[in-house]
């Protein structure tokens, strides 16, 4: 397995993120999309990691200085990050949405636009 | 005798009085009106007294100059502020105050008592700005009260500011004398343009005693210059022609003030500034010429004006102009010390016959002569004294104005080159008009039946005109006036040594030559003068005579003489409307709503319309935003994959 193929594949899973992102009207979709955005950067991420890791590393990680520990799994903090991240935000979006429907008895993106008026 | 501290209280007396009055009358209306015209006439009768001690000073030691105080520095040139104390300032002084006492004790009977506050803050501040123009010793110090006179001169002429006349009077008055204000501005920036010149002789430019010490120095060309500046300054605050339109209208202010403009303060600066600057314009040949030539054409012109005029008012408002005409004139052919004592004699008796009128105004309410006729047998007391002021006026032996009117003459007759023959033929011609209208006046005023005054004006025959002597407060100072009008041209000038008098004192003190008394050209000035009143008298008895012979081919230019010879329609249709309302300011308005108002229009319409262009974009859909920031994204990325 090589990076590229990892990187086309996340390309592909946040392509379609945006592209949910973009068109559809319903805020929860909207929502799942950015969802999808998120996992394709995470993949990303976990994947760089792992190809900027020295080999050496791969085999022992024990062989060198505790600072490139760190170094090395940076990019699984990351993605951890983003998960705990994109929870938060997907419980605060959710409970927009609520409220929102409550208001406005629609959750339909083209139609919340008070704001511009 | 007189030091600095009393020589500025002439001026801050008469300051004082308009502060005080103006603070307290007018902001506390309860107070009885008559606190604040005793307060003037006290103040302006210390300045009075102040101003009389000033003179026995100067009489007796000569001239005072005092250090001046630096007013502000302006690289090396310092202007300065500091009294200049000679001979022509205090008899200007005693002049401009006694006039001023006598006008505002008249006024207390004149005035209505309600008016008394405004009336008297004004007058004080009158009082003051012209013992400013007259103690100054810089330039800019004249400068800055030569405008404080014409400020309030507009406010009293406007007094009666609720009259449309009187207010558009009082705006005349100030829009034309500001003309000939433009050209006294140009010479101080001229003198001021000129500064190294004075700066490397260790002297002020702005200094009068060192313009008129280093005036010889001065290239004659700058000297030229420099004088006919000042003059058209002169021009428009001493109504000489083309600037005397503005001195008929100026009637519209209560008497009083009149006698005072006429006599003493607001025409008297004009006169007073080419003389204080004499040495200065006698340099230039060309200055006094025009000086000359002005004075001696604008005695004669609106002498002839005065001779058609209705209103008793205007007929004395021309005969100033025309014997304003022959101050300017003497100063002209070179001797201003006679011009000072014609403007002497000339405050007496001018405002002896203001005040006159003014009385007889009192009694019947009306200004227009062909509402009066009569008086004598009902006011004996304001007849006899405007006779007195008339009779000096005309210049008949042996009463003030024909002193002063005399020695003009003579220095006239004997200066021998073209300017001063002009001169001379100019105002010995005046003396026959000077008499014809006076007397024209005296018998259209007192003399004959009485035709209804007020009444007959408004079309109610014996209504509310009550013919009578006019109250002490107004006939006193006829009386003091008329005493002055008889007395003050032999006593101030005579030919003999009189008691303690020298000869000639007058014109000797203030720096002239007397001249010596010529009993033929007296003669002839008096016969000329008989002549007129002659003439006035058989047109009065005999008023067929007007229509036969050479008057009847002169009435054709009365017509246009009353017209005042289109002069103010000139102004008023043609130099305002047309040239001023109709170019200029018709430019000036295309220029604004063309130029200035399209630019700012301009800059509006890139605003609005750049606006309708952007505003789709913020259209609040989240979705669109980030389509876009997707496709800029996407762009960023194809523009690296290209050309990075």
């Amino acid at each position: 397995m090589t990076l590229e193929r990892v990187l086309i594949l996340s390309a592909v899973v946040f392509s379609i993120g945006l592209y949910g992102f973009l068109t559809k009207r319903n805020a929860i979709t909207m929502l799942m999309a950015i969802e999808l955005m998120f996992n394709g950067v995470t993949i990303a991420a976990v994947a760089m990691a792992r190809y900027i890791t020295p080999s050496v590393l791969r085999v022992d990680p024990t062989a060198t200085s505790d600072g490139l520990v760190q170094f090395v799994l940076s990019g699984q903090v990351l993605s951890m990050f983003v998960i705990a991240v994109a929870a938060a935000e997907v419980s605060l979006g959710i409970a927009i949405i609520i409220t929102v429907y409550r208001a406005r008895r629609t959750i339909d993106v083209t139609e919340v636009n008070l704001m511009r008026r | 005798m007189i030091n600095e501290f009393f020589a500025w209280a002439i001026l801050f007396l008469p300051l004082a009085s308009f502060s005080i009055i103006a603070i307290l009358c007018l902001a506390f209306r309860a107070l009885d009106a008559r606190v604040s015209s005793y307060l003037a006439i006290l103040t302006i009768g210390a300045t009075f007294a102040l101003s009389v001690a000033a003179l026995a000073g100067t009489a007796s030691h000569g001239e005072f100059k005092w250090d001046s105080h630096t007013w502000l520095s302006i690289g090396d040139l310092e202007i300065k502020i500091g009294i200049l104390m000679d001979s022509l300032t205090s008899i200007m002084l005693v002049v401009a105050t006694g006039v001023s006492l006598l006008v505002q004790i008249y006024s207390l009977g004149y005035m209505e008592r309600h008016e008394y506050p405004r009336y008297y803050a004004y007058m004080s501040l009158f009082t003051a700005s012209m013992v400013g123009v007259v103690l100054a010793k810089s330039i800019l110090q004249v400068y800055f009260f030569w405008e404080l006179v014409g400020l309030s001169s507009y406010l009293l002429i406007g007094f009666w500011y609720h009259k449309p006349s009187a207010a558009a009077a009082a705006k005349k008055a100030f829009l034309i004398t500001r003309i000939g204000d433009v050209g006294f501005l140009l010479a101080i920036l001229y003198l001021f343009a000129q500064k190294q010149f004075y700066i490397d002789q260790g002297l002020n430019p702005f200094e009068i005693p060192d313009i008129l010490g280093s005036a010889s120095a001065l290239p004659v060309f700058a000297a030229t210059w420099l004088s006919l500046g000042i003059f058209a300054g002169a021009v428009g605050k001493s109504a000489q022609f083309p600037l005397h339109t503005w001195l008929p209208d100026a009637m519209e202010g209560p008497t009083p003030v009149s006698a005072l403009i006429h006599a003493a303060t607001m025409v008297a600066a004009g006169v007073f500034l080419i003389v204080r600057l004499f040495g200065l314009i006698e340099q230039s040949e060309m200055a006094l010429a025009v000086v000359a030539l002005t004075g001696a054409f604008t005695a004669v012109f609106a002498a002839t004006m005065g001779m058609v005029m209705n209103d008793i008012k205007r007929v004395l408002a021309y005969s100033t102009i025309s014997q304003l005409g022959y101050m300017v004139a003497a100063v002209g052919i070179g001797v201003p010390a006679v011009a000072m004592f014609h403007l002497f004699t000339h405050a007496f008796f001018k405002a002896l016959l203001f005040l006159g009128s003014g009385s007889v105004n009192h009694a019947t309410g009306t200004f227009d002569m062909r509402y009066m006729g009569g008086l004598r047998k009902h006011m004996k007391w304001t007849y006899y004294t405007f006779l007195i002021g008339s009779l000096s006026l005309v210049g008949i032996f042996p009463l003030a104005g024909f002193w002063s009117k005399d020695e003009i003459l003579l220095d006239a007759f004997r200066g021998g080159d073209t300017i001063d023959q002009i001169v001379f033929a100019l105002t010995f011609t005046g003396i026959f008009l000077t008499a014809f209208y006076m007397f024209r006046c005296i018998h259209m005023t007192f003399h004959g039946e009485f035709r209804g005054g007020a009444d007959a004006e408004n079309g109610e025959i014996g209504k509310s005109v009550h013919l009578a002597e006019s109250p002490l407060v107004m006939v006193a100072p006829l009386v003091i006036l008329a005493v002055a009008a008889i007395g003050s041209g032999y006593v101030a000038n005579p030919l003999d040594k009189l008691g303690a008098i020298p000869a000639h004192w007058f014109v000797e003190f203030l720096g002239g030559h007397g001249g010596k008394f010529s009993i033929q050209l007296a003669l002839a000035s008096t016969l000329v003068a008989v002549l007129g009143i002659g003439i006035a008298t058989l047109l009065h008895r005999n008023s067929q005579l007007r229509k036969v012979g050479v008057l009847a081919t002169l009435k054709p230019l009365e017509g246009i003489i009353s017209r005042k010879y289109y002069l103010d329609d000139f102004y008023e249709g043609l130099v305002v409307s047309k040239i001023f309302y109709g170019g200029v300011a018709r430019f000036l308005d295309w220029f604004d709503r063309e130029i200035v108002d399209r630019t700012v229009e301009i800059i509006g319409f890139i605003g609005r319309n750049s606006g309708r262009v952007f505003t789709p974009l913020q259209n609040g859909q989240v979705q669109v935003y980030g389509l876009v920031a997707s496709l800029g994204g996407l762009l960023i990325m194809v523009a690296y994959l290209v050309f990075g």
